[in-house]
C-alpha cells in the first residue's frame, strides 16, 4: 500500500502574493479597522440616548390627577387615558412601549405599606402570573417618603407579558398617590429613565 | 505493510488562519469584552423571562433549537466548496444570539425615544420598530461578520463565505429574540409559546433575519475578497447596495404597510390567513436573497474551473476530477459509489483529496506558478490519490479518474 508523503506542507506563514514585493510591509492585524468598529458600535447603541437627551424637555402643560397630584409629561409622551379603578381617579402617560399610571387615594389610607398592599390586591385582579418584589425605601425629590417595588406578570386580557415598578407615597394629610410605571418585559430599564424624572418631578398636593 | 491514511482531522490551507482565537488581533479582545458584558445582561433577561413561566420559557428554547439546528445544517453546507471553520461559524451564532441582540435592545430603546420625542406617541407606536430595529440590527449584525473578518482576515474568500457568517449571526439574533417574543408578547405559558411558534416560527421562519443578514454578509464578502479586482469605489457601493436592500426589507417588515394580519384573538380560518399575511411581506425578499445565492454560487463554480484549470494534467486534479469535482452533487455520489465499493477508509480518503483539490485551487489563485505552497500542495493531492489507489476496489475508478 501507498504511503500519503508525510503529513500536509507546514506552512506557518502565507507565500508571498506576486504582486507584493519581497520586502513588502508586515500585514496590519487591523487595530484602526477595530477602533472604527468599536466607534460605530459606541454610536449605535448610545446615539440614541444623547440624541433623546438632547430632545428631553418637558411637554405641555402639567397632568393634574383629583387636585392631588400633577405630572408634566416629558417629550415624547402624552396622555392616554384618564378613569378611574376601584373608584379612584387616575391618569395613563404612554410613550408607545413604555406607560405610566398616576392613581390617586384620596382620604386617609394608613401608610404607604397598607396603600401598596391595597394597590396589589387591583394589579392581581388584572395580571395572572403576578411575581412581587421586597419593597424598598425611597425618598423623592420633594421630600415626600414612600416605598418601591417591581413585579412582572401577564396582562390577563391580552397576554402581554409586563414588567413594572410602583412606587407608593403618602402626605402628611393622609393622601395616598401611585405611580405605576411599565413596559413590556424586558423593556422597562429602557423608559425607567423617563419615568423616574417625571415621578421625581410630580407636585403632590400638601407637601 | 506501510500505512495509507494519514492522521486524520481537518487540515486548513496554509492560505487560512481558520480559527477563533486569534489573541494577536485587536479584533478578537473586541469580540470577547463585548460577548462577556452583553452576556452577562443576557442572563439577567433570560433569569427574567424564565421567572415568567419556567415550563414556557424551557418550552422555547426547545422548540427553537428545533427549528435552529437544521437551518444552521443548511447555511453551512450552502457553501459548495469550501466549509468555512466551525469556530468561526459559531463566533458568528453566538455573536447575533448574545450581542447583537443585547445591543440592539439598548440602542433600539435609544433611537426609539427619539422617534417618540420626534414624532409624538402615537406615530411612535406605529413606526418605532420600523424606523428602528432595521438600521440598528443590521449594523450590530453585520458589525460582527466585519470583526470575524478582521479576526480571521483570509477566511473570508468569497460572498458565500460572507453569507454564510451572516446568515449564522442572524440565526442566533432571531432565535434570542424569538424566545423573548414568545415570553413577552405571547404570554409565556406553553399555549402561548406554541401560538408563538407558528406566527413567528412556522409562517415567518423563512423570512426572517437569517435573510438580512446574509445578505449584509455577502456584500461584507464581496467588499473583503475583490481587494484586488475591483476598485474600492465598486466594493463600496455593492456592500452598501446589499446592506441598503436588508434594511429595506427589515423596515418593510416591521412596518404597518401592507398589513394582512387578523387582529387577535385569532379564530378558524384566520390563522391560515398568518402565512399568507407573512409571505406577502417576506416573500420579495426571500426571491431576492435565493436569487443572489444562486448567482453567487455559480460564481464560485466559475472560480473553481478557472483557478483550476491550468492544474489539469498535473499530479494535482485530473480533467475527470475537475469534472466531478465542479459539482457537489456528482461529488458526493462519488464518494458513495467509493464506499459501496471500496469501503469507508477510501471514501473518506476521496473525500479529502477532493477537499485538497479546492484547497489547490485556493492556493493556486493567490500564489505563482513556482511557489513553494503551490508544489507542495500538487503533491500533496498526488499522494492521497496514490493511497487511495492502493485501497483493493478502489483502484478502478480511481484509474478512471485520471
Amino acid at each position: 500500500m501507498t504511503e500519503v508523503h508525510g503529513s500536509p506542507p507546514d506552512i506557518t506563514t502565507p507565500p508571498t502574493r506576486p504582486d507584493l514585493s519581497p520586502g513588502h510591509r508586515r500585514p496590519s492585524r487591523g487595530g484602526w479597522a477595530t477602533l472604527a468598529v468599536f466607534g460605530v458600535i459606541v454610536t449605535v447603541v448610545l446615539g440614541g440616548y444623547v440624541t433623546a437627551a438632547a430632545l428631553s424637555e418637558p411637554s405641555g402643560s402639567a397632568t393634574d390627577v383629583a387636585g392631588m397630584v400633577s405630572v408634566r409629561p416629558l417629550a415624547g409622551w402624552d396622555v392616554a387615558g384618564r378613569g378611574s379603578v376601584a373608584g379612584r381617579p387616575f391618569v395613563h402617560l404612554t410613550r408607545g412601549s413604555g406607560n405610566l399610571i398616576v392613581v390617586a387615594f384620596g382620604g386617609a389610607q394608613g401608610d404607604v405599606v397598607q396603600l401598596g398592599r391595597g394597590y396589589l390586591d387591583l394589579l392581581s385582579g388584572e395580571l395572572s402570573q403576578l411575581s412581587v418584589s421586597q419593597p424598598r425605601s425611597i425618598q423623592l425629590g420633594s421630600g415626600l417618603t414612600g416605598v418601591r417595588f417591581g413585579y412582572v406578570g401577564v396582562v390577563a386580557e391580552t397576554g402581554l407579558s409586563i414588567e413594572g415598578e410602583v412606587t407608593v407615597v403618602v402626605t402628611p394629610s393622609g393622601d395616598g398617590v401611585v405611580f405605576n410605571g411599565w413596559a413590556p418585559a424586558g423593556a422597562l430599564s429602557f423608559v425607567r429613565s423617563d419615568i423616574g424624572s417625571m415621578i421625581e418631578s410630580a407636585e403632590v398636593d400638601g407637601v | 505493510m506501510s500505512s495509507v491514511v494519514a492522521p486524520g482531522g481537518r487540515r486548513r490551507s496554509p492560505l487560512h488562519q481558520g480559527r477563533l482565537y486569534q489573541p494577536r488581533r485587536p479584533a478578537f479582545w473586541l469580540y470577547v469584552v463585548l460577548m462577556l458584558i452583553t452576556g452577562f445582561v443576557l442572563v439577567g433577561e433570560q433569569s427574567l423571562l424564565r421567572q415568567i413561566s419556567p415550563a414556557g420559557w424551557a418550552l422555547s428554547w426547545g422548540l427553537l433549537l428545533v427549528y435552529a439546528l437544521p437551518v444552521f445544517a443548511l447555511i453551512y453546507v450552502l457553501d459548495l466548496y469550501e466549509r468555512e471553520p466551525i469556530s468561526l461559524v459559531l463566533g458568528a451564532l453566538l455573536w447575533g444570539a448574545v450581542a447583537a441582540t443585547t445591543l440592539s435592545g439598548f440602542a433600539n430603546n435609544g433611537w426609539g425615544l427619539v422617534v417618540a420625542r420626534v414624532g409624538g406617541p402615537e406615530f411612535a407606536a406605529r413606526w418605532t420598530a420600523a424606523l428602528t430595529a432595521p438600521i440598528v440590527e443590521e449594523t450590530l449584525k453585520g458589525l460582527g461578520v466585519v470583526l470575524i473578518c478582521l479576526i480571521a482576515s483570509d477566511e473570508i474568500d468569497d460572498m458565500m463565505d460572507g453569507f454564510v457568517y451572516g446568515a449564522v449571526c442572524g440565526l442566533g439574533f432571531a432565535v434570542v429574540e424569538d424566545v423573548f417574543y414568545f415570553m413577552g408578547v405571547f404570554g409565556g405559558s406553553p399555549s402561548g409559546v406554541l401560538r408563538g411558534f407558528f406566527v413567528r416560527v412556522v409562517a415567518s421562519g423563512l423570512y426572517s433575519h437569517v435573510l438580512y443578514t446574509g445578505l449584509v454578509g455577502m456584500g461584507i464578502g464581496y467588499f473583503v475578497s475583490r481587494r484586488e479586482y475591483r476598485s474600492l469605489g465598486r466594493r463600496v457601493a455593492v456592500v452598501a447596495g446589499l446592506s441598503a436592500a436588508a434594511v429595506l426589507g427589515h423596515f418593510f417588515w416591521n412596518s404597518p404597510l401592507l398589513d394582512l394580519f387578523p387582529d387577535s384573538p385569532l379564530t378558524g380560518a384566520e390563522w391560515v390567513m398568518i402565512p399568507i399575511a407573512t409571505a406577502a411581506k417576506g416573500l420579495p425578499l426571500l426571491v431576492f436573497v435565493g436569487l443572489a445565492v444562486i448567482l453567487s454560487r455559480r460564481r464560485e463554480r466559475r472560480w473553481l474551473r478557472v483557478a483550476l484549470e491550468s492544474e489539469v494534467g498535473s499530479v494535482g486534479v485530473s480533467a475527470d476530477e475537475l469534472e466531478i469535482l465542479e459539482e457537489p452533487r456528482r461529488r458526493r455520489a462519488a464518494v458513495r459509489e467509493m464506499r459501496r465499493r471500496a469501503g469507508g477508509r477510501a471514501a473518506g480518503l476521496l473525500r479529502r483529496l477532493q477537499r485538497e483539490q479546492v484547497n489547490l485551487a485556493m492556493v493556486r489563485s493567490k500564489v505563482t506558478d513556482d511557489d513553494p505552497a503551490l508544489l507542495e500542495q500538487r503533491a500533496y493531492c498526488g499522494s492521497l490519490r496514490d493511497a487511495l489507489r492502493a485501497i483493493p476496489g478502489a483502484a478502478p475508478a480511481a484509474a478512471g479518474d485520471r
